[in-house]
């Protein structure tokens, strides 16, 4: 078992936990997809064919070789578009992510490292935050901010930063008791100095765990924001677009609704499996 | 416990009702598009905005339009929709009772295969069907419900059409409603093929709202009755016979569920959260469905009122977990 | 006099990771009818295991590599491999634990619990064993037994949840009481009123007790004979009398040392020699070492 060998270094223990290694052979294929879409993708994901929309997938009767997976309503090519949604979801992902870590790492690390007035405002805040319902919420701020890929990133950051701030600012005050810290103190090094160059990388392994799961957070949120239709254009192609397809043509097509679905579940299932895994190799014992 | 703890915590909920209220208010008025101009087309003259700007009362200052406002949710009065031109509270009043009964299904849903699930887990502590229960619990855990709902959809609605996936029930029964707990209605009026309708209608968003819930709520309480099972008093039941079922049922369970309701108390409020997704995904003739238009329409006094009543129902599901915890802990009960 | 408990030559071992921690090693333990034994030694010396073996409550991951445990008034044997335990023969052995405030069950009133207890051993309405229960109440000194009933734990002081603890261990008539350091927990002036019910209780039915204590006053007070435990071996062993008079051991020797008077309770063992502390640890493995070959 990886889990009894601490003194492997971690990338090996990663790539022998299975879960990990999941997590990031799902990961692998949605960076793939987004980063070479226009040259896996076999057709113009906007390109309108009305005379062969609602083909099936190729190898059922009626289907065309052209058309792998079969068109949509429009007929345009649902692999490609299948491919394209994976390049708007990754994006989406790693921004949002990116910045709703940033905000809720440095105010968690203040309110664990500072306590006292600071933490009592910033706690105070995500109490306040969390107790807001995460759906409605998104959707009034993205019918504020208007829609677009933008209003869905900053609506993600404005209400996930509190994921990352709580278990942050709890974690800054447990190595804060360290003995490292100690000894910084004695030498007189100053206080933000500690705070974001002795503390902060101890705090990476757990914010890496955050970052995989909030990516997954992420695309979902996207999904549900397109099929609402408050994301980006409707014929952009988004996982969610192809959802908000699907649900309409249920009946006559529902391949349109499950690959989309598919590639949705996948992934969120993908990144939950790599940040558990993740966990599991850095921490054994937190294990449920 | 006495009803003045039950008036203190409902006075306490006024500053939270107070505040979302507010915010909405001033989150809304600050957005870019006109509401107006949205409701009458491009056809309209200056002299028809202006007017139905002023009977909206949209032509006064955010401060007066709040203040009006206030006053007019006072005496119960929730203004008019703007998109369907309709009181916003005889609205509210017609589609909550769907979500409500919706709601309540799904939380019980929850919270019975939850009980099962731990107890099953603990009682086979260390052995396969634990693990596999973990698993399944871990699968779960990480699909939202909004995916589940689309998934069910797929499964037993197209690939095994067993169930239906759109409305509340077969728009060929007609059922004229007083109160619109069609459920509650239906079976006290004898009505029993309307309750078999509602209900076969009910099951794929109720358990797709339940399972999320459902899954955490097991995993919350299986560690807390593993927890319990380590406990001094435990022991001592063992020294004296008793069967590890009845340990567990009998002693742990009661013990385990305080943490643990407490613990996941938010969660049923992101279930009604839920609703708001869910019910659009199956057609679902709730407040959140409405929601979703309303946002859409740009309907202010509409939404501000179904924020309202969101809020009001998660106050109330927070104050019902509170007594639930009370109830089971008696040393609670005289703090 | 009869034989209640027969421990011989008991080893029981920890699982912990792939490793097997030896707990125990080698105890041999006869207690007949109406003996109180006090077991004496300091924390991690394996008493509260050794208890544990002879309740048959073992934690999942211990077990027994050799030897056995008898136990008359059950009926039981207690063996590596397997046990034979049948719950009806749980009645004649119980147990007086050490925590009172988590040894009862928090959210069941002390009337409920204490009737669940009975309606074990006895078949009878509701009424009569509401009245059994609070007979056993008084039998303990408890001053407003109906009262007490009706009350949850929380309601009550460390001393009155004690008393209660051990009415339930009497309630069963049991041959022999385990008694896992009864009075660690409780204030001082309580400790002494608990000591006294103990041997009351002990004497009017002839109990057979196991004693296990940190305190040689107590032991010197209540106890016919005595076992000194370290690393999860006996010592010594014999009569209170003889071996407070002439130690044969030098751990014992430090320890009776240490006490300034028998009549004084104490919290913890007196410190021992440092020296003669690892010198015993020393002894303990090697023993495992010459048990492995
Ligand atoms: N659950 C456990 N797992 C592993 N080792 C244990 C466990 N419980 C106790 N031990 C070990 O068993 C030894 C005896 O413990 P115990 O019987 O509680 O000592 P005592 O009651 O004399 O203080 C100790 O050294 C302790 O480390
Ligand atoms: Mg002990």
């Amino acid at each position: 078992m990886p889990d009894g060998r601490p003194d492997l270094p971690l990338t090996y223990r990663i790539l022998h936990e299975p879960r990990a290694v999941f997590g990031l052979i799902v990961l692998a294929l949605m960076l793939l997809a987004a980063v070479f879409a226009p040259w896996l993708s076999p057709h113009d994901p906007l390109e309108q064919d009305l005379l062969s929309s609602f083909l099936p997938p190729s190898w059922q009767a009626n289907g065309d070789p052209f058309f792998l997976l079969g068109t949509d309503n429009l007929g345009r090519d649902i692999v490609s578009r299948l491919i394209y949604g994976a390049r708007t979801a990754l994006i989406v992902a790693l921004v949002a992510a990116a910045l709703a870590a940033l905000l809720g790492t440095v105010l968690g690390m203040l309110a664990g490292f500072y306590g006292g007035k600071t933490d009592m405002l910033i706690s105070r805040a995500v109490d306040i935050w969390m107790s807001f319902p995460a759906v409605l919420l998104s959707i009034v701020l993205v019918a504020v901010i208007g829609a677009g890929l933008h209003a869905v990133i900053i609506a993600i950051v404005i209400i996930d930063w509190t994921r990352f701030c709580r278990v942050i600012r709890a974690e800054t005050m447990v190595q804060k008791e360290r003995d490292y810290v100690a000894s910084a103190v004695t030498i007189g090094l100053p206080r933000v100095r500690i705070l974001f160059q002795e503390i902060f990388p101890n705090l990476i392994p757990l914010l890496i765990v955050l970052l995989t799961l909030e990516m997954g957070i992420a695309i979902v949120v996207e999904t549900i924001l397109s099929f609402v239709g408050l994301s980006v254009a409707s014929d952009t192609p988004t996982w969610g677009n192809l959802i908000q397809e699907g649900r309409q043509y249920i009946h006559q097509v529902p391949w349109l609704l499950g690959l989309p679905v598919a590639c949705v579940v996948l992934t969120v299932l993908g990144l939950n499996a790599l940040g558990d895994g993740i966990k599991e190799v850095i921490d054994p014992e937190t294990r449920q | 416990m006495s009803h003045w703890y039950l008036i203190n915590r409902l006075l306490l909920a006024l500053p939270t009702l107070l505040g979302a209220v507010t915010i909405t208010f001033v989150l809304l008025r600050v957005v870019p598009g006109d509401p107006i101009a949205m409701m009458t087309g491009p056809g309209a003259t200056e002299a028809d905005i202006a007017q139905l700007r002023a009977h909206y009362g949209l032509d006064q200052s955010i401060v007066d339009q709040f203040i009006i406002y206030l006053g007019q949710l006072f005496t119960g009065d929730f203004g008019t929709s703007i998109s369907l031109r309709q009181d916003v509270g005889e609205l509210i009043a017609g589609r909550l009772p769907v979500t409500v009964e919706l709601v309540v299904i799904a939380m019980c849903i929850a919270v019975g295969f939850a009980l099962i699930l731990a107890l099953k887990g603990v009682y086979w502590r260390d052995r396969w069907p634990e693990r596999l229960i973990d698993s399944f619990i871990g699968v779960i855990v990480a699909i939202p419900d909004f995916l589940w709902a689309l998934s069910l959809i797929l499964i037993l609605g197209v690939a095994i059409p067993v169930m239906p996936i759109f409305g509340r029930m077969d728009l060929t029964i007609s059922f004229d409603s007083w109160t619109n707990f069609y459920l509650i209605e239906s079976l006290l009026r004898g009505r029993f093929e309307v309750t078999r309708s509602v209900l076969y209608h009910m099951v794929l968003p109720a358990v797709s709202l339940a399972l999320p819930l459902m899954a955490i709520t097991a995993r919350v309480l299986k560690s807390c009755l593993n927890a319990e099972m380590n406990r001094e008093y435990i022991t001592l039941a063992r020294t004296r016979g008793f069967g590890r079922l009845r340990i567990i049922y009998r002693e742990a369970l009661r013990n385990a569920l305080v943490p643990a309701t407490a613990l996941s108390g938010v969660q049923f409020t992101f279930l009604i959260g839920g609703t708001v997704l869910v019910e659009r995904i199956f057609g679902y003739p709730g407040i959140g469905n409405m929601a979703i238009d309303a946002v859409i329409n740009r309907d202010l006094p509409l939404i501000q009122g179904l924020v309202l009543t969101f809020a009001v129902l998660f106050i109330l599901v927070n104050l019902f977990i509170d007594i639930c915890i009370t109830l089971i802990d008696p040393r609670l009960r005289y703090a | 006099m009869t034989k209640i408990l027969a421990v011989r030559d008991l080893h029981l071992a920890m699982r912990t990771g792939e490793k097997l921690v030896p707990v125990l090693r080698g105890i041999n333990l006869n207690l007949p009818q109406g003996e109180v034994h006090g077991l004496v030694g300091e924390s991690g010396a394996g008493k509260t295991m050794l208890g544990r073996v002879i309740l048959d409550i073992l934690p999942p991951n211990a077990v027994v590599t050799a030897g056995h445990v008898d136990c008359a008034t059950t009926g039981s044997q207690i063996k590596s491999g397997g046990r034979i335990f049948s719950n009806r023969g749980r009645s004649g052995i119980s147990l007086i634990p050490q925590d009172p405030m988590t040894s009862l069950n928090p959210v069941k009133k002390i009337g409920k619990q204490m009737v669940e207890i009975l309606q074990l051993a006895h078949t009878g309405p509701p009424r009569a064993l509401q009245e059994r229960a609070e007979a056993l109440l008084a039998e303990v000194r408890i001053k407003k037994p109906k009262e007490v009933l009706k009350q949850y734990p929380h309601h009550l002081s460390g001393g009155m949840r004690q008393r209660v603890l051990i009415a339930m261990a009497f309630s069963s008539e049991p041959g022999i009481i385990i008694a896992d350091e009864p009075t660690t927990a409780l204030d001082v002036s309580v400790q002494r009123r608990v000591l006294r019910l103990i041997r009351d209780l002990q004497k009017e039915r002839n109990t057979t007790i196991l004693f296990i204590t940190h305190d040689l006053g107590v032991v010197a007070k209540l106890c016919d004979k005595v076992s000194l435990m370290h690393s999860g071996m006996i010592l010594e062993q014999g009569l209170v009398s003889e071996v407070f008079h002439s130690p044969s051991h030098p751990y014992t020797r430090s320890l009776l040392n240490a006490i300034p008077r028998y009549d004084q309770p104490r919290e913890k063992l007196a410190p021992v020699a440092e020296d003669l502390q690892s010198q015993l640890i020393d002894e303990a493995r090697k023993y495992d070492q010459q048990r492995q070959v």
